[in-house]
């Protein structure tokens, strides 16, 4: 399983790290998810052993961002 | 953010930048720059943004800038939007940046196993306290001495669980107490205590502890492996032969004693077997498995005895090994000590052993580090020790500190029925197999029930060794018993010969050497303690050099 996944908010932000990591980075898993189905998406990718997710924006109350 | 407010441009001047506050800060200095209008619109909760969507265009902006959320918000309302996109860089910058963290939590994951690995599995019991006094290391060695469970005192205040241990005070004294020595419960533990700084100043403290009870046993482990194997006892009250009465009574008394821990002086005739019963206690005692060092205080000279007995450090005196070498009194730790012939021992040496018998400790002759040891004196006397008391020859002080329990072993004489039981024992032991089952005649066990038997036990060994090694018939006749018997009888200093006597042997040494022991010696070719030892038994006075 990969350690770090980026959870991108749509499909458009999907494809653009899919362009930029999948030669240079790819043990880095990519996935789509916005909202409660991107909190459902980081659960499941927790409980697979994903260490770390980087997401576009933080939840909230944890850091300033873009909705 | 230039690259979504020029695409923004496109659809009118007025432009609403709506996001989380770190986004908009200093956005300001675009407007000018790009010649719109930009109003900033500051989202809190991702559940207002629909209502800042609609105030936004209420306000007149023409255009919104934001995330994908606002973006879905200005498709419902027909309202054009711009979606702040992330661009390849910060796509692969914030990657780079997450295989950073992911490297440090998993440096972090290693070092934080190996020190709890440390902290679990280290012999000492470990606790540590934050400044505010409340645990947050607690190991299992803590948790088996003092009996506390780990998950009673973790996040709590120290001086609430475990008092006894005032950790907390290094906060307060800024200094470290090391080597104290505190009772918690039951037992006794060895206790370091360190105050942890950062950049100097205290963030907490930690305690390391052990049991001193299983210090000792370590101890006693590290001597017994370090120390030689050769101090052990193998005799048991079944080797001691006899179904007299006394005997039995001396077994009896002999095996009440081995119950308890007070020093034991034995009493005997010479070969009555003082040495053999000081062994059978020590077996049967809860020392048993521990050292059994016995010296005979008649066997060497004071100097040597002492050294012997208190052990030295590397180049103590003359002669002295450079590795200097362990006391029997200390290697004799956790055991029994046993002094034959203790009425021997110099006057000056015996001030010596009662410091030792009344303090627990022994120093190593030219060393100034004290070494407590734990021993069970047993000593031996075939003299009148009383007498010696009165006579100034052995002190007063020491013989009653000796004198605790008290064992006289009767001699052969005394106790003639038994001599058969040894005799059968003793061919059992030592004659070879065919002579086993050799018989004694009546007359011949009558010569030996008629004998006074002045070296007891041990003499009566001897000779029915002597018979079973030259013994050729089934029957052991009255007059070889006799032959052997003569043949027992001393003849070195006191038989008329024309040949010189051992003891004329020694004189002419010394004289040839000066009176110098050591060359003598050396001219006779035995070591300096067998030339004293033969000196004192033959009567040979020191020559003067």
């Amino acid at each position: 399983m990969a350690q770090i996944a980026f959870l991108a908010p749509d499909e458009e932000m999907l494809e653009t790290a899919r362009a930029a990591l999948s030669h240079t980075h790819p043990d880095v898993l990519l996935e789509q998810g916005l909202l409660s189905a991107g909190v459902d998406k980081a659960r499941k990718l927790a409980r697979e052993g994903v260490e770390l997710i980087v997401i576009r924006r933080p939840p909230p109350s944890t850091r300033p961002g873009c909705p | 953010m230039i690259r979504a407010l020029e695409k923004a441009r496109h659809h009118g001047r007025r432009i609403a930048l709506i996001a989380y506050p770190s986004m908009v800060a200093g956005i300001d200095i675009l407007g000018p720059i790009l010649d719109v209008e930009l109003k900033r619109y500051v989202i809190d909760d991702e559940f207002n943004v629909e209502a800042i969507v609609q105030q936004a265009f209420r306000e007149g902006a023409d255009v919104a800038v934001g995330g994908v959320i606002t973006g879905r918000i200005c498709r419902r309302h027909h309202r054009p939007c711009i979606i702040l996109r992330s661009g390849s860089e910060s796509i692969i910058q914030a990657t780079l940046e997450a295989k950073r963290i992911v490297e440090a939590r998993h440096l972090e994951k290693i070092k934080s196993s190996l020190f709890q690995t440390v902290i679990d599995y280290a012999s000492e019991g470990i606790v540590s306290i934050d400044q505010d006094h409340r645990v947050i290391i607690f190991n299992p060695v803590a948790e088996s001495i003092t009996r506390i469970n780990r998950q009673r005192v973790q996040g709590r205040k120290l001086e609430e669980t475990l008092p006894q241990l005032k950790l907390e005070r290094l906060l307060t004294t800024g200094k470290d107490e090391l080597g104290q020595i505190i009772k918690v419960g039951r037992i006794h533990i060895l206790c370091n205590k360190v105050l942890i700084r950062l950049t100097g100043s205290p963030v907490g403290a930690v305690a390391t502890f052990q049991d001193i009870g299983k210090i000792q046993q370590w101890e006693a482990s590290i001597r017994k492996t370090i120390y030689p194997e050769e101090h052990r006892a193998v005799f048991n009250f079944d080797d001691i032969v006899g179904s007299s009465s006394q005997i039995k009574q001396c077994i009896s008394i002999a095996a009440q004693f081995a119950a308890l821990d007070s020093s034991i002086l034995i009493s005997g005739e010479t070969g009555t077997g003082k040495e053999v019963f000081a062994q059978s206690i020590h077996n049967a005692s809860s020392r048993g498995h521990r050292p059994f060092v016995a010296i005979n205080c008649a066997a060497l000279p004071a100097q040597i005895l002492e050294s012997e007995l208190f052990g030295y450090v590397g180049g103590a005196f003359t002669g002295a090994s450079q590795k200097g070498k362990p006391g029997l009194l200390e290697i004799a730790h956790g055991g029994t000590l046993f002094l034959d012939e203790i009425s021997e021992l110099d006057y000056s040496l015996q001030s010596k052993l009662l410091r030792v018998i009344q303090e627990r400790k022994v120093m190593r002759l030219g060393s100034d580090r004290v070494l407590p040891i734990d021993i069970r004196i047993i000593t031996a006397t075939n003299r009148n020790l009383k007498e010696s008391v009165a006579g100034k020859r052995f002190r007063a002080d020491l013989y009653y500190r000796l004198n605790v329990l008290r064992l006289h072993l009767p001699p052969l004489r005394e106790r003639p029925g038994d001599i058969e039981p040894c005799i059968r024992r003793f061919l059992e032991r030592h004659a070879p197999p065919l002579h086993r089952r050799l018989r004694f005649s009546r007359p011949a066990l009558e010569v030996f029930l008629g004998y006074t038997w002045p070296g007891n036990v041990r003499e009566l060994q001897n000779i029915i060794e002597r018979i079973a090694a030259v013994c050729k018939e089934k029957v052991v006749r009255e007059g070889m018993v006799l032959q052997m018997m003569q043949e027992d009888e001393p003849s070195e200093p006191f038989t008329v010969s024309h040949r010189a006597t051992p003891a004329d042997r020694i004189r002419t040494a010394l004289l040839d050497a000066r009176g110098r022991q050591g060359e003598a010696a050396k001219l006779l070719g035995i070591s300096r303690s067998t030339l004293w030892r033969r000196m004192k038994k033959l009567g040979v006075l020191p020559a003067r050099q």
